[in-house]
């Protein structure tokens, strides 16, 4: 690679899965259940823990492999 | 639910914005290792090729004025078909957004930010996206066309001032020495015109959709000529040799242009503050569409919920490329596929919705995103 210090990018990868799948839990999962937009709603849920257990299944996957 | 607010000179500046991107800096190689000196050529031959793309487009935009092509797909061709199309879209424009985010951090560690890591540039670029993606479609527009003049003022000023280097000889022949690389130049630089492809998301939030085919003319008219432009002044300052052996031969153009007066003897590190803008503009209308085609899709009145879902994924992608020579290899690989999807899919579309005689409601007074 040209330029730049690196670690790898599975580290950002797994944060940024755990960091937005809480964003959408966070922000967007209330405030669809505020405006009762139910299928919105219900979407926002499940993306946003598909999310965080995608990001912690890839850290767990990690560390045993 | 929005009021259709979007003007035609509003559309303009969304396709230049979106048109003028990360691919400014290799776009004079593109173009050379295409045809020599006939790089102009060859960028005029790819605007007329995205010129009809895009004109495909917007004739199909005009015919169903209250949806985007997610939504008259469905209608034009059933609802199965139609979605394994608007999932083909959807894909493309995800990798595309990787893509641009990938090239952007790549030029930032290699001329800028030397040690900071390539993950970071991504980052940052793809969550300024992710964030400014959470608002509707008119936001949108006004966000791209507060950055328009700042995009072509400066470029137009360092393409003027660099033709004091300029050899009009290096120019000649125009059609360029061997003919054989032009088709495939051709629509290598052509697919540095796909994100027009945002005006079918666009045009059912315009107040006057019937006036779209304008915005199109004029939105290439503009991101054309620049490109254009660009790729003859670089040509004409360092030769079609030359050019061969740089790998962003415009950030070489700036490099080499110096302010009358010698006030500044190089103007790179102003044309990167203005590229940064520009990959951003491209980057929000690649990122934008992408979620903005899933909520179509799956029929979601708001699309910002897929802001935050996208960003890992299409980190990830933007990783995948191992170092930048692969990188260009896919995405010239990529853009050209790309042309089947941005050009090929709406020319099909547009055929059967002729033959079937299908068309979209008038719009009237409703609203973006109305659904009956």
């Amino acid at each position: 690679m040209l330029g730049g210090y690196t670690i790898g990018y599975l580290y950002y990868a797994i944060a940024l899965f755990i960091a937005s799948g809480l964003l959408i839990l966070n922000i967007d999962v209330k405030n669809f259940q505020k405006s009762k937009q139910k299928k919105e709603w219900k979407v926002s849920r499940m993306i946003g823990w598909f999310n965080v257990i995608a990001g912690i299944l890839t850290l767990m996957m990690n560390w045993v492999l | 639910m929005e009021p259709r607010q979007i003007t035609v000179i509003q559309a303009s500046a969304v396709l230049v914005s979106t048109i003028i991107g990360v691919g400014v800096l290799a776009l004079p190689l593109f173009a050379v290792r295409a045809a020599d000196s006939g790089g102009p050529l060859v960028t005029f031959l790819a605007v007329l090729l995205a010129f009809v793309g895009l004109a495909l487009i917007t004739w199909l935009g005009i015919r169903f004025p209250d949806q985007t092509i997610i939504r008259y797909s469905e209608v034009i061709i059933g609802r199965w078909l139609a979605w394994i199309g608007s999932m083909l879209i959807i894909l493309f424009f995800a990798v595309l957004t990787s893509l641009t985010a990938r090239e952007f951090g790549e030029v930032v560690v290699t001329s800028v930010l030397k040690s900071t890591p390539v993950e970071v540039t991504v980052i940052v670029m793809l969550l300024l996206a992710a964030i400014s993606t959470r608002h509707g479609i008119t936001t949108f527009a006004h966000i791209h066309t507060f950055y328009v003049p700042f995009l072509l003022i400066p470029v137009l000023v360092i393409v003027a001032l660099s033709l004091k280097n300029a050899e009009a000889i290096n120019l000649l022949p125009i059609w360029g020495n061997e003919q054989g690389g032009m088709l495939k130049g051709t629509l290598t630089v052509a697919a540095l015109f796909q994100g027009a492809f945002i005006l079918t998301a666009v045009i059912p939030a315009m107040k006057h959709p019937e006036k779209a085919m304008k915005a199109s003319f004029w939105g290439m008219v503009i991101a054309g000529g620049l490109y254009i432009v660009i790729v003859a002044a670089t040509i004409s300052v360092f030769g079609s040799e030359e050019i061969k052996q740089l790998l962003w031969p415009t950030l070489e153009l700036a490099k080499a242009t110096t302010l009358p007066a010698n006030i500044l003897e190089r103007l790179d590190a102003a044309f990167l503050a203005v590229w940064v803008t520009a990959v951003f503009t491209t980057l929000f209308s690649s990122y934008f569409f992408t979620i903005y085609a899933m909520s179509h899709l799956f029929r979601l009145r708001e699309h910002k919920l897929f802001s935050y879902f996208i960003l890992p994924f299409v980190f990830v992608m933007a990783m995948l490329p191992q170092n930048i020579i692969q990188m260009y290899e896919i995405i010239e690989s990529v853009g050209r596929i790309g042309l089947i999807i941005t050009t090929g899919y709406p020319g099909l579309l547009l055929i059967v919705s002729i033959l079937r005689k299908k068309r979209g409601n008038r719009v009237a007074d409703k609203k973006v995103d109305q659904i009956d």
